[in-house]
C-alpha cells in the first residue's frame, strides 16, 4: 500500500512540468471538441491522476477532473481533513471531497458548462460510476479517451527519464540488500523494503520465496516519485540445472531488447532456449506505465504491442520448476537504439553465482 | 481447516437464502480482495480475481495467472480453479449460467467496483438473469468471525505490537517521518507480514489528521500519531497509539487522559448485541461531558472506531446513528481519533473481540501515552 514518502520537489519535477502534462491533455480534449476530462484512479491503480497532479490516492477513490482550458480539480472519498496535505503534494488548488464521485464530476461539470465529456480508459472505469455519470443533469455525452495519457507517459520525458533511473537504481538495490545469504525469506523482503523505504519509494512490493529447495527468489517492485520500476535476481542455485537454462533464457530475451521489439519475438528467443528443458516458463515485457499494476490493466492489443523508441519497460521471466515453485529473473530498460540501458543495472550477475554461458541444461 | 471452510461456506449461504440469492459471484479488484480471500483463503498478486458461490455445490475461483492458481490450490479452500485472462470472462459466465440456468438470481460482492470492460461482457452474457449487489450481504457475513479466523488476528496482533515497538524505537529528533515508517515497514516484514495500512503525523496541537509521511524531521516535544494495520496471512490488526519526543507536556497529558476514558467507556460497553451506535455514543459522551463534543463531528473526525479482519477498514463503521448489532465474535477496533485543541491530532484504540458478557483484547501494547527519550 502507498504509505511511503509522498512529496513535490520542484529539482525532480521542474515548474511547468506538470501544467505541460495537463496541457498535451488539453490539446485532445480542444481538438476532439470536449469540454472537459475525467481521470479515474484508486490506490492500486492511479498513474494517470498521479502522472498529472503527483496527486497520491492513498486509499479508497479518486477522479482527476481536467477542463479543455484552466486548471485541474481533484475529487475524492477521502475526507477534506487531507486536502492541506494533498495541496502541499500536489500543484492542484481545487480539492472537492463526498461520497459519491459521480455527483461531485455532476456538480463540477456543471460549474464548468461542460456537456461534452472524456473519460481516460473508460473500459477500466466501474462501470456502475460510468451509469451514474450519464445520469448527471446536463451531460450530454461521454467519449472514451483511451489509453491517451498512458501513451503520453511512455515517451518519457529527460526529468521523467531521471527519476525512473533513480526509481531503478532504488530498486535494484532493494533486490541487493534482499540477497544476503543465509537469510529468511521474511529476512529478505524486510531488508529489502527498508533499502526502499529510506530511499524514498511511495509504494513497494517485495516477493521473496523459494525456488526449489536450494534458492530464493527476491522480486522488488518499487514505485518512486510516481514512477514504477521492477527487478529480480536468485539467491542460490548455481548447482541446479535449471538455473543454467534460466539465465541462458533470461540473457537472450534480454538480447532482443531493442525498439520496435514486440513481446512475441522476445518469447521467440527464451522458446529457443528453453524448449528443451521441459519446464514451463512466462516471458513479458512491461512498459513502465503498467508496472504498477504487474500487467493486469492492459489489453490484449496493447500487450502485444511493439515497444517504442525512448519507452522504459521491464524484461520479467519466470520459470516453473519441477516441484511446483517459480524462479524470476527480471531487469528494467531504457530502450533507446543501439544504446539500450539496463537501468537496474547496479545488480549482479543474472543469477547469483552463474553465468549464462558456464551451464546449460 | 475443513470445520471453519464449511462454516464460512454455510454463514455465506444462510445469508444468501435470507436474500433470495441462488449464486454469489464474488469480485476482487486488487485494492479490494477481502470476499474472493474469505471463500479461497488465497493471498493473490493479480489485479483481478473472482470466486463464485453456488446455493448448492462446490465454490470455483478464477484467477488471472498461475501463481494465484498455486496459491489458491495450496491453501485447499476452493478445488474448482479455472486461470482466466482478463479481461476475457467467458469461463465465469459459463460456469454461472451453468448452475443458475435462466432462473436464478445473481449477487455480486463489489458489483460497484467492477470494470465496464469486465461486468458488461458478463451482463450480455448473463441476459436475463437478475443481478444485485452483494457487497453490503457480505460485509455482514465477514463481520462474525471463526474460531480459526480469531487465531490468525491474533497473530496479526503479535506482528502489530511488534510494529508498535519498532515505531517508539524510531522516534529521535532530526529523524524524518517517512525513516520512521521505513523502520516499522522492514520489522513488519521480517515477522512476515504481507502489507500494512499505515498513517501518521508529527508536530504540536496544530496537526489536524493523519496522512502518508513526509520528510519532515521530529522536534523534541512533537507528538507523533500512527494508526498501523499489519496483514498477516490475509488477516489485518490495528494498533492506534500516539507519543512524545520527551517529556509530554500538560495539553498532551490532558489529552491522552480525555483519550484514554473515551476509549475505556466505548470498551465498558462492548458485549454481544450492543450496536455500533451504542460504543460511538459512549465515546463521544465522554468528550461532550469535557466540553469537547464539537471535535466528534466529521468536520474534525470520520469514525470512532470500524471491524477489521480481511480488510483494513471494514464494516461497521462505529457511528452513532449506526445500529449493526455486534454478534458475538464480531472484531472491532475502539477508537476515538478526532483532533482537539489540548494537542492537536491524537490517536489512541485498541482492536477486540466482542463476547457475550464483554470482550477480549487482541493486543498486548499498553495503553498509555508513550515517551521517547531525547
Amino acid at each position: 500500500m502507498k504509505r511511503g514518502l509522498v512529496v513535490l520537489d520542484p529539482s525532480e519535477i521542474p515548474p511547468g512540468e506538470l501544467e505541460g502534462r495537463v496541457g498535451a491533455l488539453q490539446d485532445v480534449l480542444r481538438e476532439r471538441g470536449l469540454a472537459a476530462a475525467l481521470i479515474y484512479g484508486d490506490v492500486f491503480h492511479s498513474g494517470d491522476l498521479t502522472y498529472l497532479s503527483n496527486i497520491c490516492i492513498y486509499w479508497n477513490e479518486g477522479v482527476l477532473a481536467v477542463p479543455a482550458n484552466g486548471s485541474p480539480a481533484m475529487l475524492m472519498k477521502l475526507s477534506p481533513r487531507v486536502h492541506p496535505w494533498m495541496r502541499m503534494t500536489s500543484n492542484l488548488s481545487d480539492l472537492r471531497s463526498g461520497p459519491n464521485l459521480a455527483v461531485l464530476a455532476g456538480q463540477y461539470l456543471k460549474e464548468q458548462g461542460a456537456s461534452e465529456l472524456g473519460l481516460v480508459e473508460m473500459s477500466w472505469w466501474p462501470a456502475q460510476l460510468v451509469d451514474e455519470l450519464e445520469t448527471q443533469a446536463g451531460i450530454r455525452s461521454i467519449l472514451d479517451l483511451g489509453s491517451v495519457v498512458r501513451e503520453r507517459r511512455q515517451q518519457p520525458s529527460e526529468s521523467e527519464l531521471e527519476l525512473l533511473s533513480r526509481g531503478s537504481g532504488l530498486t535494484a538495490q532493494a533486490v541487493i540488500e534482499g540477497m544476503g545469504q543465509d537469510l529468511s525469506n521474511h529476512e529478505r523482503a524486510g531488508r529489502a523494503e527498508l533499502v526502499a523505504r529510506l530511499g524514498g519509494a511511495e509504494d513497494v512490493s517485495v516477493y521473496c520465496h523459494h525456488c526449489g529447495p536450494d534458492a530464493d527468489t527476491v522480486e522488488v517492485i518499487s514505485e518512486f516519485r510516481g514512477f514504477w520500476t521492477l527487478a529480480a535476481r536468485v539467491v542460490g542455485g548455481a548447482q541446479t540445472e535449471w538455473a543454467g537454462a534460466l539465465a541462458t533464457g533470461y540473457e537472450a530475451a534480454a538480447s532482443e531488447i531493442r525498439p520496435g521489439v514486440t513481446i512475441a519475438q522476445v518469447a521467440s528467443a527464451v522458446q529457443g532456449c528453453l524448449a528443451s528443458t521441459g519446464l514451463g516458463w512466462k516471458v513479458d515485457l512491461i512498459q513502465h506505465t503498467d508496472i504498477e499494476t504487474e500487467a493486469g490493466y492492459r489489453s490484449i492489443h496493447e500487450a502485444a504491442a511493439s515497444v517504442g523508441e525512448g519507452s522504459v519497460a521491464a524484461l520479467r521471466l519466470e520459470l516453473e520448476l519441477p516441484d511446483g515453485s517459480t524462479a524470476v529473473l527480471a531487469d528494467t530498460y531504457l530502450i533507446r537504439g543501439e544504446d539500450t540501458e539496463v537501468l537496474t543495472s547496479p545488480l549482479p550477475g543474472i543469477v547469483s553465482g552463474i553465468n549464462a554461458a558456464e551451464k546449460s541444461f | 481447516m475443513t470445520m471453519d471452510r464449511d462454516w464460512r461456506l454455510s454463514r455465506v449461504r444462510h445469508a444468501m437464502d435470507v436474500a433470495g440469492l441462488d449464486g454469489i459471484l464474488m469480485f476482487a479488484p486488487g485494492w479490494r480482495r477481502e470476499n474472493v480471500r474469505y471463500l479461497t483463503g488465497a493471498l493473490f498478486r493479480g489485479a483481478f480475481a473472482f470466486a463464485y458461490l453456488p446455493k448448492v455445490g462446490e465454490p470455483t475461483a478464477f484467477v488471472g495467472n498461475s501463481a494465484d492458481a498455486s496459491a489458491t490450490r495450496e491453501i485447499g479452500r476452493v478445488k474448482d480453479i479455472k486461470v482466466v485472462g482478463f479481461p476475457e470472462v467467458g469461463d465465469i459466465s459459463s460456469v454461472i449460467r451453468e448452475d443458475l440456468a435462466s432462473s436464478g438470481t445473481l449477487g455480486i460482492a463489489h458489483l460497484e467496483l467492477m470494470p465496464k470492460v469486465l461486468l458488461e461482457p458478463l451482463l450480455r452474457a448473463l441476459e436475463g438473469t437478475p443481478i444485485i449487489s452483494a457487497t453490503r450481504l457480505m460485509d455482514e457475513v465477514r463481520l462474525v468471525k471463526s474460531g480459526w479466523e480469531l487465531e490468525q488476528i491474533r497473530r496479526a496482533g503479535v506482528v502489530c505490537s511488534a510494529g508498535w515497538k519498532a515505531f517508539v524505537a524510531a522516534l529521535h529528533p532530526g529523524v524524518r517521518e517517512f525513516e520512521i515508517v521505513a523502520a516499522v515497514e522492514a520489522e513488519l516484514k521480517r515477522m512476515g507480514a504481507q502489507d500494512n495500512f499505515m498513517l501518521l503525523a508529527s508536530g504540536g496541537d496544530e496537526v489536524m489528521g493523519m496522512t502518508p509521511p513526509g520528510v519532515r524531521e521530529l522536534q523534541p516535544g512533537d507528538m507523533v500519531r500512527t494508526e498501523l494495520t499489519p496483514q498477516l496471512d490475509g488477516y489485518y490488526a490495528q494498533i492506534c497509539r500516539s507519543a512524545v519526543l520527551g517529556e509530554p507536556s500538560e495539553g498532551q497529558r490532558k489529552s491522552f487522559d480525555l483519550f484514554n476514558e473515551a476509549v475505556e467507556a466505548g470498551l465498558a460497553v462492548v458485549r454481544a448485541g450492543v450496536t455500533a451506535g451504542d460504543i460511538a455514543r459512549a465515546e463521544n459522551d465522554v468528550f461532550r461531558a469535557h466540553g469537547y463534543g464539537e471535535y466528534t463531528t466529521s468536520q474534525y473526525t470520520r469514525v470512532r472506531g470500524h471491524g477489521h479482519g480481511l480488510h483494513p477498514d471494514e464494516f461497521p463503521p462505529l457511528l452513532e446513528d449506526n445500529e449493526t448489532v455486534l454478534e458475538e465474535n464480531a472484531v472491532i477496533i475502539i477508537h476515538p481519533n478526532t483532533y482537539t485543541p489540548l494537542a492537536g491530532y491524537h490517536v489512541l484504540g485498541d482492536p477486540v473481540v466482542v463476547k457475550q458478557t464483554g470482550y477480549e483484547p487482541l493486543l498486548s501494547v499498553e495503553r498509555i501515552l508513550f515517551s521517547s527519550p531525547i
